[in-house]
């Protein structure tokens, strides 16, 4: 059904095939994310990518859009970003890839009763009404009102974010902790990022 | 030993969750210990009505799957501390329990709670033969429209059938100048139509509607007939003799309690 998974039939049963996205269909769906949300990252800095391993030109080339067509901030030491992936690498006696983290973009109204479960990063591009469900185990972006219930670093990883339009979720669960809403909820959402603070709270700011 | 009464009505939208969050809050009220069920499964209402919308985190299919501890999926309630609601699940549905689990669960819990109530789902499928299955009471909700009652009637004979040992009526929603004019159908033609007891009358109150978005049971309301109606049902359960509630003369009837409260 999506574009980079596919079912197919054969004497068996069925199988489901996944494609790897290619660089220039990831390219495309960056500049389509960034001019879409254009409001959203006026004025942000921009940390560098992350999960799938991007060959250096490819990773100059995005850094290119990102910085000249969109007015970013790179932060130019990148060291800070890559410093994980490079201490797990020593780790491994065998030198393997760098674990792929997929981003899941999806652009859909997510209604009550409704779910939507990812391995990697998650980007809703719609709302999130009260009594639906996101998880993942990496970060969720909703670009647009989250209202429902959000699980970031569902496995455990604490160092990931939930971050919305209009933060108005009933609960907000990062890795182990579950903050939920206060009971007297206003209706005054903004754009908000969530993440555990030094002391394993959830704690919430402004972008 | 606790009581299970499970509120059910067959139509949808006469009013079962809103009487099952007020009666669960009076008897709380009441100093009772009382566990609500949410048991439509897929589409649950009863934790918003109560306001415990953004306290869930296990639901009554965790406990039936041994996910958690039915102690865990039980969210106290904001102000009542014997007021405990076990949520539905909202991501699955009907089929994810069986009218055997229902029963061992509300036959554990009315070991250590006075009541167990149970908010039926509409319908007179899987869900609400889940909702019924460990019932020691039912109270069924209708309005006064011919379809409400129809419904009702439908339901009472299924509820005769799984021989549920009692059932009761509560007729929701009453306009009482449209019954005077002949416009609606009285609580009379009502009674006479179903042939069981009735257990109370609820006038159509625009209260109910503020209560239910504020996230607090209109029983709370001193001022409203509906509250003041629910705290009769409550009082009735209870098994003392209230009067039912004169609708001809609401004020009077409310200036008169108003005063037995001030003094």
């Amino acid at each position: 059904m999506g574009r980079f998974v596919q079912v197919k039939g054969n004497a068996k049963g069925f199988a489901i095939q996944i494609f790897e996205p290619e660089f220039d269909e990831i390219r495309d769906e960056v500049i389509q994310m960034m001019q879409e949300s254009k409001g959203f990252f006026k004025g942000a800095k921009f940390a560098g990518f992350q999960g799938r391993h991007l060959r250096e030109e490819e990773e100059a080339n995005l850094l290119e859009i990102v910085e000249s067509d969109f007015n970013l901030d790179a932060i130019k030491e990148k060291a800070a970003v890559e410093e994980p992936l490079e201490e797990s690498h020593e780790e491994s006696i065998v030198q393997a890839e760098p674990e792929r983290v997929p981003l899941h973009v999806i652009a859909r109204t997510l209604r009550s009763g409704q779910r939507i479960d990812v391995e990697g990063d998650l980007v809703l591009m719609g709302d999130a009404n009260p009594g639906s469900i996101l998880t993942a185990t990496g970060n969720i972006v909703v670009v647009g009102a989250l209202r429902g219930i959000a699980h970031a670093g569902i496995n455990g990883d604490d160092n990931v974010s939930v971050s919305a339009y209009r933060l108005e979720p009933l609960q907000l669960r990062i890795a182990d902790v579950i903050a939920r809403s206060p009971d007297r909820a206003e209706r005054d959402g903004k754009r908000e990022i969530a993440r555990l603070n030094e002391r394993h709270e959830i704690s919430i700011s402004t972008i | 030993m606790g009581k299970v009464i499970v509120v059910t009505s067959g139509k949808g939208g006469v009013g079962k969750t809103t009487t099952t969050a007020n009666l669960g809050t009076g008897l709380a009220m009441a100093g009772k210990r009382v566990v609500v069920i949410d048991a439509d499964i897929g589409l649950r209402n009863l934790d918003v009505i109560l306001g415990l919308e953004n306290r869930i985190v296990y639901n009554l299919v965790d406990i039936v799957e041994e996910t958690c501890r039915p102690k865990q999926a039980m969210i106290k309630d904001k102000k009542l501390e014997g007021l405990f609601l076990i949520p539905a699940a909202q991501t699955r549905d009907k089929s994810a329990i069986t009218p055997e689990q229902m029963k061992t669960l509300t036959a554990k819990l009315k070991e250590d709670y006075d009541y167990v109530l149970i908010d039926c789902p509409a319908g007179i499928e899987q869900g609400f033969k889940n909702a019924i299955a460990g019932a020691d009471e039912a109270l069924v909700v209708t309005t006064p429209e011919v379809s409400a009652v129809r419904d009702a009637d439908r339901i009472i004979g299924m509820l005769e059938a799984a021989e549920v040992p009692s059932t009761r009526l509560v007729i929701n929603r009453i306009k009482q100048e449209m019954v005077l004019k002949g416009e609606m159908m009285g609580i009379d033609d009502v009674v006479e139509i179903l042939a069981v007891d009735l257990l109370g009358i609820i006038p159509d109150d625009s209260e109910i509607v503020v209560a239910s978005n504020k996230g607090e049971p209109v029983i709370y309301n001193k001022k409203s007939f509906a509250g003041q109606a629910y705290k009769n049902i409550t009082d009735r359960i209870e098994g003392n003799d209230v009067p039912l509630m004169d609708l001809n003369g609401q004020v009077s009837v409310w200036t008169r309690l108003f005063s037995r409260w001030s003094k």
